[in-house]
């Protein structure tokens, strides 16, 4: 017996590959798991930040600022005679009308217009028919007549109580495909408006 | 006196112990494992609380929104961007307007802080997953984000494993579709996908599953 307690104090190859395997499953308990790499010190779009006071780590810009080279005063980009924000509407479309592009008008049209405008362009969309007063048709006088640089604006800026999408359609080229897809419509008219 | 045990216990003993243990690894191991694999781990189909009860995908998407009405940079940017609140305000300014729904809308837009809306398909920082990318070869939303136009409140569909990512690097024609599909939630596989699929790939000239696959192109 006396023998046999020698041996369990662990003294034999087998005592101390035990030992050593009580020190390894400690050794894993306090390894634990580490998550630096998973989240790390970085802010990814539009993440929340506990640094600034209102929450947000994307810091919103000064005011008038502009993009490094990304100034454009003139009539494609603003639909005014050179750029003036007092001057004139421009009535011709700057940019060239291809089928390619009115068939991106067509789709941009149908992401952004048609909810309040209507595919047809009637202003009975599922959201405008919400609205009061409800959307114009383009296919009214006032519409048909008003020159491309203001539908250009209007896309930009909002008018009423239309808010501005140019910050949702940041495409130059794609703002005018817009105009040009409402252009094409307003040249069929729906039977009923 | 007689013994209880008789030698050979002694073998048992060391049996209980040099085996048990292993036995008792293995058994918490096996189920370590399955747990970590499970969608049950990775909340898969949880839905997640949002500020002011969150944004109902199903009403909106009801009323034909497109999803780049609001997430207007998917197609052009790595991140799909959670539209800043005057998205909401152009029609809430006007539509249930004085609704306690969108009270938190009215308070966003009146002190001009975000509203904090939850990240649901939350990637970990070391991935660098751009959805512009995916728009354009032809990956629809529903194929990685599920029946979002269904939804109430977003919850994943996916369980986002790495292993998931790579199923489609590695064979992306199981997945892809014609990219004028890519937005539209109810589009369904037809029954000669990987015929399809193949064309589509050679068509977007998506690259082929061994760059797809290369570490680099998902952990920079």
């Amino acid at each position: 017996m006396l023998h046999t307690r020698q041996r369990r104090a662990g003294s034999t190859l087998l005592g101390r590959a035990v030992r050593a395997g009580w020190v390894i499953a400690g050794m894993l308990l306090i390894t634990a798991c580490h998550l630096e790499m998973y989240d790390q010190a970085k802010y990814k779009p539009q993440q929340a930040s506990e640094f600034y006071a209102d929450g947000a780590s994307a810091r919103p810009l000064v005011e008038h600022t502009v993009a490094r080279g990304r100034l454009r005063i003139d009539a494609t980009s603003t639909g005014r005679v050179d750029g003036d924000p007092a001057g004139a509407y421009i009535t011709e479309i700057p940019i060239q009308v291809t089928p390619e592009l009115l068939a991106r008008g067509a789709q941009r049209y149908g992401i952004y217009c048609a909810i309040c405008h209507g595919t047809q362009g009637n202003g009975r969309g599922q959201v405008g028919a919400l609205l009061n007063p409800r959307p114009p048709s383009f296919y009214d006088q006032r519409l048909l007549d008003m020159p491309n640089g203001q539908y250009y604006e209007t896309i930009v800026n909002g008018k009423g109580t239309m808010y501005p999408y140019g910050y949702r359609i940041q495409s130059i080229s794609d703002r005018w495909a817009i105009v040009a897809h409402i252009r094409e419509l307003q040249k069929n008219p729906p039977p009923q408006n | 006196m007689a013994q209880i045990f008789d030698r050979r216990a002694n073998t048992l003993a060391r049996l209980s112990i040099f085996a048990g243990i292993p036995l008792l690894i293995a058994i918490l191991g096996g189920l370590w494992w399955l747990f970590g694999w499970s969608d049950w781990h990775r909340d898969v189909g949880v839905a997640i609380a949002q500020p002011g009860g969150g944004y109902n995908h199903q009403l909106h998407i009801g009323l034909r929104m497109d999803c780049r009405y609001c997430h207007t940079s998917v197609e052009v940017s790595s991140s799909a961007n959670i539209p800043p609140t005057e998205t909401c305000m152009g029609c809430h300014s006007q539509i249930i307007s004085r609704s306690e729904k969108v009270a938190f809308i009215w308070q966003s837009w009146e002190s001009g802080i975000p509203i904090q809306w939850n990240k649901v398909h939350d990637l970990p920082k070391f991935v660098y997953f751009n959805h512009s990318i995916h728009v354009a070869k032809g990956v629809g939303c529903s194929t990685c984000h599920g029946r979002i136009d269904q939804m109430r409140v977003v919850y994943k569909t996916q369980p986002l494993f790495m292993s998931w990512c790579l199923d489609c690097h590695r064979n992306p024609e199981k997945y892809v579709r014609p990219r004028e599909e890519v937005f539209n939630m109810a589009w369904t596989p037809p029954p000669d996908q990987l015929a399809q699929g193949q064309r589509l790939v050679q068509e977007y000239n998506i690259r082929s599953s061994w760059e797809l696959t290369n570490c680099a192109i998902c952990h920079r």
